[in-house]
Parts: structure tokens; sequence; C-alpha cells
């Protein structure tokens, strides 16, 4: 559904047709706060990342990532989740060990980073470098990763690195690519019922939120294994 | 532009929420709630069924049309059934089971990659003729009546319609929609149509 039918449809449920009480940025937000919450809960979308680490043994984790799936290290194993009573059990220091990576976990100081354990950062012999390319074309695919780029969005700094892994993770994706669209609405319409106004509806947001939440447990039929929700998840 | 096939039905509809003369609901409206009510229809009773040709790729993973809902059933080239796993199975036993190739399907793997992404166990050469055929479950055609349960898509549109004034009759009238696809779907939902599930009276 695009953007402009998205807001026509929130509009026609909240009798709000020519924006007297929300404007459109306001039900845009709402919009965008509704597709994250039903990627979050359905986790349908799913993304991959590479791994790599600074000295720290610390990576980021892309901007869309909601919660972690499966991860393997450069040999194929399974990087497992784990805490660090888990970590302290196994290997004591474990911020202080090096070598291919078993375990993923998260930087509680650094919300949106990810530490592996081992660290594998001496195994990955990352380089930086400018292309030696003059239109900008990395010759081929192993060649690196652009770092930053142009104006033109040629690249002008590259990564080249062994690979040291891998994760698959649950994403969150714009509004107007989810298919069932009519939850996305029912979610934005409940939010708009709760806001603390003059147009707060405790009663019809009830009733929209439980329509939102019906249509997200029939995403349970679709994908059967559904992975652990952070709170449930064996981060902390 | 009003959909001219969907005249009867709204007329229908029209009745059930007295307003005949169309000053409360126009054509668009009401075409636009009859669309939604059939697909919720088809989400719910799984009726439409699709087929598609799948073909091997370097990933191993085939992107499914815009209208799959829900896989039904997996048949390879020689007309053998492939099962359906679910990744963490493979994954115990395969701990990269996205590396593992070979010449012969062994699974299919639906709920990994993401909705609407299919994935062939082990990854197999890529080639121009099709590995199998998909069949799956799908949403309805737009603007065309594909459903004979009328009365399911009448229902559903006085759901919508209540929805509308956020009037909390909606869900009687959602519950009554549940009831009458259920009643016209009962038999093939037992069976499920899904072989790797046995269930029901059949087996």
């Amino acid at each position: 559904m695009t953007e402009e039918n998205y807001l026509k449809t929130i509009r026609a449920f909240l009798h709000d047709p020519d924006g007297q009480v929300f404007d459109d940025s306001e039900l845009l937000t709402m919009l965008d706060t509704a597709a994250k919450t039903y990627c979050k809960d359905t986790a349908l979308y799913r993304g991959s990342f590479s791994f790599f680490v600074n000295e720290n043994g610390t990576g980021k984790l892309p901007e869309d990532y909601i919660d972690f799936v499966a991860g393997w290290n450069r040999d194929g194993f399974h990087v497992e989740m784990a805490s660090s009573d888990v970590l302290n059990g196994e290997y004591g220091n474990y911020l202080t060990v090096k070598g291919i990576s078993k375990y993923i976990y998260e930087d509680l100081e650094n919300i949106g980073e990810y530490h592996l354990c081992p660290n594998p950062y001496d195994l990955q012999n990352a380089v930086f470098f400018v292309p030696q390319s003059p239109n900008g074309i990395l010759p081929f695919p192993t060649y690196g990763t652009p770092i930053t780029g142009n104006g033109y969005g040629i690249p002008v700094f590259v990564r080249q690195s062994e690979h040291i892994g891998d994760a698959t993770y649950v994403k969150t994706i714009p509004f107007d690519r989810i298919h069932d669209y009519i939850a996305v609405v029912y979610h934005a319409v409940y939010q708009a019922y709760t806001i603390d106004s003059d147009f707060r509806d405790e009663a019809k947001a009830r009733l929209f939120y439980t329509q939102y939440r019906g249509r997200v447990a029939r995403v349970g039929n679709v994908m059967r294994s559904m992975p652990k929700t952070r709170s449930e998840a064996k981060f902390y | 532009m009003a959909v001219p096939s969907f005249a009867p039905l709204r007329e229908i509809v029209r009745k059930s929420i007295r307003d005949l003369l169309g000053l409360v609901w126009d054509d668009t409206a009401l075409d636009y709630a009859i669309n939604e009510a059939q697909r919720e229809y088809a989400i719910l009773s799984g009726s439409f069924l699709a087929k598609v040709n799948v073909f091997a790729t370097e990933s191993g993973v085939f992107s499914l049309p815009d209208n799959f809902l829900v896989p039904v059933k997996f048949i390879d080239a020689k007309g053998y059934e492939v099962r359906f796993y679910s990744w963490r199975n493979i994954h115990d036993k395969y701990p990269d089971f996205r590396r593992v190739t070979g010449t012969e399907l062994h699974a299919i793997i639906t709920d990994f990659d993401g909705y609407g992404k299919l994935r062939l166990f082990p990854r197999i050469p890529v080639s121009m003729k099709p590995v199998g055929t998909l069949y799956y479950q799908r949403l309805p055609k737009q603007d065309v009546i594909e459903t004979k349960n009328v009365r399911a898509i009448e229902l559903h549109s006085l759901f919508q319609a209540f929805m509308i004034d956020a009037n909390p009759s909606a869900s009687v009238y959602y519950n009554q929609f549940v009831q009458a696809v259920n009643e016209e779907s009962s038999i093939q939902r037992g069976m499920k149509a899904r072989s790797s599930v046995r269930r029901g009276r059949f087996f």
C-alpha cells in the first residue's frame, strides 16, 4: 500500500479526513512505529550481515536490526548467544580471549553493538585503502567493502578483510512494504487513540489493538519457528 | 471507478448496512471493503491455491510471487514430494546448512530467509529447468470475486463498516465472519492439504 493510501485509510478510521486533529507527519510517525512493532511481533522479515569487529571484538549491528536469528563463524559452526555468566564460566576473563568466535553477546553500555567471543580481530587481517580504480568501480567482488564514498557514490575508501562469520537477523522494513497493511493501519489508529489528548479513547484503542493482535497471531501459521524475542533471549 | 462485477455484492452489503441509496457508502468505498473482505477471506480460509515453478539459484534462495501466503506442498521434477522443514531442524544436523551442496533436493525451508522466500536444501546446481513445483495458498486477485461464500464477504464488510465507527459490534461481525469461513471450508481445513502434518480421521 502506498503512503498516500495509508494516510487516507487511517484518516477514514479516525474520522479526520482533512487533518484537523492529526497532520500527516504525526500519522507517518505512527505508521513507522506500527511497522517496527509489526516486524518485531511477527519476525517475518530477515536480513543478514557479515561480522566485522574492532580490536575489542566489538562490531555494529545493522540499523534495521531487531533480533538475532542465527550466526556462524568462519568455519561454518554456530555462533551462539550467551550471557556474561556463561562466558565467565567457560573462559574466565572472556574479554581477553582471542580466536575463532563461538559466542555473541550484546554490549549493554552501547546498544546497537555486539561482541564476539573469542575475539576474532586478528583473523580478519583487515586493511583499509583507497581503491586503485579510476572510475570507482571495484574490480571484483572480493576486492573489498566500500566504507566511504564521494558525492557521486564512488567509493574512495575501501576495507578488505578475511571472512570471520556472519549472522541472520530479524529486521524492520518500511510500512509501505509490509504485506499485511491493515495490521499496520490498526496499530497506527490504536496509537492515535492512546495519545494523551481530548482525542484519547481507551475503548476504541483497545478494539483496534485487539484486531492488530489477531492479525499478528495469524502469522504464526506462516513462520512456524519464531525466534525468541529479545526479552526471552539469552543475552542477559 | 466502481468495479462492475461487484455490483450484486455491493447491493447485498448496502442492504445489510441500511444504506440502499448509497448515501453513506459510495461505490468506491464499498469496492475497497469488498476487496479487503476477500483478502481476509483468502488468508483465513486458505481456499485459493496457486503453483509456481521453482528454480535453483546460486544462493539456494528462491523468491516467491507477491500473492504468496502459505506453502502447501512441493513436488520435485521427478514427481516426488519434498517435505518442508524448519531451519532449526536442519541447523541442528548441519551447522551451516546454507553452505551444504548436493545434486538432489532433500528439504524445503520457508521460515529462514524471510517472508516470501524459499530455500532449497542442499544447494543444487543452477539450471534452466525447474527443480519442482510449489503449491501455495495465495491472495485473491484485485477487483475479481473468486469466492462463492458471499455471506463471509458480506459479514466482513459489515465488520469493516463498524470498525470505521470504532463500534464494539465490529467484533461480533468478525466472529460471524470467521464462523462463515469455517463452515464452508471445515473439510479442507481439517485435511489441511499439508502432507507433512498427519492429522484428522483420514489417517
